[in-house]
């Protein structure tokens, strides 16, 4: 597969909104995973079974594999970086009902006070707000995952 | 020329309807000020609001039942002061009215008798049928996030079982967090909505919807077992509720649980939530996840559901509990 595929590839997931991408050809695959910025892992020949793909850590930094191509590359610790926790146990929704568009992406430039995702616990939907105006540079957490209190969901630069 | 479809004349027209006697073509368009041809086309449009007008040759129209409309003077009247209340014939969700409204405002409530736009957890739809049923949502701001706050949501379930009692109902129980259950099904349900940053106000929306009187003709795409408040009554042998009587107690406490809340969190609701667990000893399973299957065992200190699986006891936080298919 070459890099101008994946990269295509990379595009489609990005306009999509899905948080995971994987494409089989032959004894190659690749997935592409939303959950901390853009990741891709490009696998040769017999690779780790799928779903065996642990996500990173959050804000961690992506670690290629195999002959893995970095596209998002990872960007130093600064004080422009505001992270933005869950306040509490639940699910992470990023849009406000099945099939709408997600609050927001990444790239995307939000106001204080913008809804920026939704956390369900006990068939209570609460929208998450950011706390500072900025951009969005990473969505930590896939759609629909279950969030820990304090986890980190977003990075607002 | 036609007149339009004025909101005021389908009240009016809802308004001489509501007895639920037979009543002639000709008398319903003198007392509604319409023609004949004006008269059809209204009934058209109120059975698009869900009314279940029946309509027979030589008889003319009547409702299948009588309607006792919301009455704000009333309902006011078994509220507290505190609480601004607004009447609405028509609105898209009440929650979503709240969502628009200026959160100065709060705590203000919204009751209506009919949603053109009824909405249920994550999209899903809020059948709402004009008069048949009660939808109403109240909107709190606290300065700062309460403790326990998603436990509001069994806070609430209690709440709601409550005014039921208090205005007759008896035999609810909650299917964790708050469904409304009489017999198994259906009676109501809630949908707490809230928005804040995680260090700093936060605003609590609270919407109920109550089954009282729906038909089954009203109630198309319900996918699951219902009851309404009138048939819980007539099981029981006992009289119709008011409708406005049943509205004031649910928004008289889900005030007072809302002002309380944030002073006592959940704790005092919780020996209550647990003597009416729906659930307890039932054999369940949450959907998409294998391991969280086996039987209910109530709710922790922080309103997480209890299952005693094979491999031990595990709180739910999140997600749909359904009682397993046996």
């Amino acid at each position: 597969m070459d890099l101008r595929k994946i990269k295509t590839l990379i595009d489609l997931v990005e306009q999509s909104g899905i948080s995971e991408l994987e494409v089989k050809e032959g004894e190659e695959s690749v997935r592409i995973s939303r959950n901390s910025g853009p990741i891709t892992q490009y696998i040769s020949g017999p690779g780790p079974a799928a779903g065996s793909y642990a996500p990173p850590a959050p804000a961690a930094v992506a670690a290629p594999v195999a002959q893995a191509a970095p596209v998002a590359a990872a960007k130093p610790e600064v004080d422009t970086r505001h992270i933005v926790r869950a306040p509490m146990v639940g699910t992470f929704y990023r849009q406000p009902s099945p099939g709408a568009r997600a609050f927001v992406e990444i790239g995307q430039t939000v106001k204080a006070g913008q809804t920026l995702c939704i956390i369900e616990a006990m068939k209570m939907l609460n929208q998450i707000e950011s706390d500072k105006a900025g951009v969005v540079a990473e969505i930590l957490v896939a759609n629909e995952n279950a969030v820990e209190f304090d986890q980190p969901l977003f990075v607002i630069e | 020329m036609a007149r339009p479809l004025v909101e005021e004349d389908l009240l009016r027209l809802v308004d001489a309807l509501a007895p639920g006697e037979w009543q002639s073509g000709e008398a319903l368009a003198l007392a509604s000020g319409l023609t004949r041809a004006g008269l059809a086309k209204r009934v058209t449009h109120l059975r698009d609001w869900g009314l279940h007008i029946e309509s027979k040759f030589g008889q003319g129209y009547r409702l299948a039942r009588p309607l006792e409309r919301l009455d704000a003077d009333r309902i006011r009247a078994g509220v507290t002061p505190d609480l601004r209340i607004d009447v609405l014939p028509i609105a898209d969700s009440t929650n979503r009215v709240l969502m628009d409204a200026d959160p100065a405002a709060d705590p203000q409530a919204v009751i209506a008798e009919y949603q053109s736009a009824g909405r249920g957890r994550r999209g899903r739809d809020w059948r709402s049928p004009f008069g048949a049923n009660l939808y109403l949502s109240t909107a709190w701001t606290y300065p700062l996030w309460p403790h326990q706050l998603p436990a509001l949501s069994l806070a609430v379930g209690v709440i709601c079982a409550r005014a039921l009692h208090a205005a007759g109902v008896d035999g609810v129980r909650l299917k964790w967090p708050n469904d409304l259950l009489v017999q198994q099904r259906k009676l109501g349900g809630i949908l707490i909505e809230q928005r804040g940053e995680s260090s700093g106000l936060c605003r609590v929306i609270v919407g109920v919807g109550i089954n009282v009187s729906m038909h089954k003709s009203q109630a198309a795409g319900i996918d699951q077992p219902w009851i309404t408040v009138d048939e819980a009554m007539e099981l029981a042998g006992r009289p119709p509720v008011s409708r406005n009587l049943l509205a004031a107690e649910l928004l008289h406490g889900l005030h007072e649980c809302l002002a309380r809340y944030t002073v006592k969190g959940f704790e005092p609701y919780r020996e209550e939530w647990l003597a009416l667990d729906a659930l307890r000893g039932r054999e369940v399973h949450v959907p998409g996840d294998d391991k969280l299957r086996g039987i209910g065992q109530g709710i922790d200190a922080s309103g997480a559901f209890l299952i005693e699986t094979k491999a031990g006891l595990r709180p739910v936080h999140a997600g749909d509990v359904s009682l397993r298919a046996v």
